[in-house]
């Protein structure tokens, strides 16, 4: 076999082997380099002994009233009005149903109201006063509009992370 | 029970959470409270925005019940959701917000980490010592190789798996953990030669 630190695509063929997650086949194969190649060998080495350290840093346990404290967000948020609800499902998406039916029309509103605010700032009927105004309100809008930018990248992230994935199978 | 019929076991619970079963939600809570708190706080070195953290996650999932789908791993949504509420908790820069906090969470978690009588004081010291250069080669790695080698070492998902959590390729995972156990190796070197 190459040398797996010679070929970018088998680098990973190192730490599998070090996890004990190659097939058997592989495993031989990767064992057989080992042995011959003194490179492969001292990441093998430094990898296992990494790897042993990483084993000695437990988390601390869990708070006893992790489970209560949840319960009693879930209670407080169900008890709250319906428009509270369906704000907070705008503002922090993952309530039902509401991901799917939003995230096409999050985009369309924003460029809607932009192209709206365009249209009232650079009307035919502009009279000279309006077009004296218009740089200044260039600004406010171009700064809106940025700020608006940040939140909608947020929010469809946001959306995105709660979509279900469609590629793998299983449970 | 083998690695698939607790996956089936997850889905199966999370559709029962979706036609309204509290204590299927109460199973799954029970099952994964423990890895996505400690997932959290070792990414986060903070005991008590790991635990709000997890909340959130399992708010979220609360929340999404009635659109749940089960065509992926759960671990991998639960998960994914995690990563990213870490992600964004310290894009937001909160970290600095919560460092008073941190202190004093690190300090009581460690507390809870050494009841071990049998240690002399010595020994506890040297310990805490080893501790701190862990933690400290885990936290200097860029967050996303962070995630990748804890989602790997500590919660043994697949490349696959991880690749979904992160929203990245296989490959992009390969690589970050690549460039992430390289990091470790070179700063953990010098404590495998004193054990």
């Amino acid at each position: 076999m190459n040398c797996p630190l010679q070929n970018n695509s088998m680098a990973d063929l190192l730490i599998d082997y070090c996890a004990g997650t190659l097939d058997e086949v592989k495993t031989a194969q990767v064992e057989a380099h080992v042995g011959d190649c003194a490179e492969c060998r001292k990441v093998v080495d430094a990898q296992r002994s990494a790897w042993t350290l990483l084993d000695e840093w437990t988390a601390p346990a869990v708070s006893t009233n992790f489970d209560e404290r949840l319960y009693r967000r879930i209670e407080a948020e169900q008890s709250r009005s319906w428009w509270s609800r369906t704000w907070q499902a705008i503002r922090n998406p993952g309530f039902s149903g509401l991901q799917h039916s939003w995230k096409p029309a999050i985009p369309l509103a924003a460029v809607t109201v932009v192209v709206a605010a365009g249209f009232l700032l650079r009307g035919p009927s502009a009279s000279p006063d309006v077009k004296a105004v218009q740089p200044a309100a260039e600004a406010v809008s171009s700064s809106a509009q940025s700020v608006d930018v940040d939140k909608l990248d947020r929010l469809l992230e946001d959306l995105d992370m709660l979509t279900p994935i469609r590629t793998s199978t299983g449970g | 029970m083998d690695a698939v019929a607790v996956i089936e076991h997850d889905a199966e619970l999370m559709l029962r959470v979706r036609d309204g079963s509290d204590t299927a939600f109460a199973l799954l809570l029970e099952r994964h409270r423990t890895p996505v708190v400690h997932f959290l706080h070792r990414m986060l070195q903070n005991h008590a925005v790991s635990e709000e953290l997890a909340q959130e996650v399992f708010l979220r999932v609360y929340r999404s019940r009635a659109t749940y789908e089960p065509t992926a791993k759960f671990t991998t949504w639960l998960f994914r959701i995690a990563t990213h509420l870490a992600l964004n908790w310290i894009r937001d820069g909160k970290k600095e917000k919560g460092q008073e906090s941190l202190d004093q969470s690190v300090s009581e978690g460690m507390e809870r980490q050494v009841p071990d009588r049998t240690l002399t004081v010595e020994q506890a010291l040297l310990r805490e010592s080893r501790m701190a250069e862990i933690r400290g080669a885990i936290e200097s790695l860029p967050e996303k190789q962070r995630a990748a080698v804890l989602m790997h070492k500590y919660q043994e998902m697949e490349y696959s798996q991880i690749a979904k959590a992160l929203g990245c390729s296989e490959s992009a995972v390969k690589s970050l953990l690549f460039r992430a156990y390289e990091s470790l190796r070179a700063r953990l070197a010098h404590m495998a030669d004193g054990r």
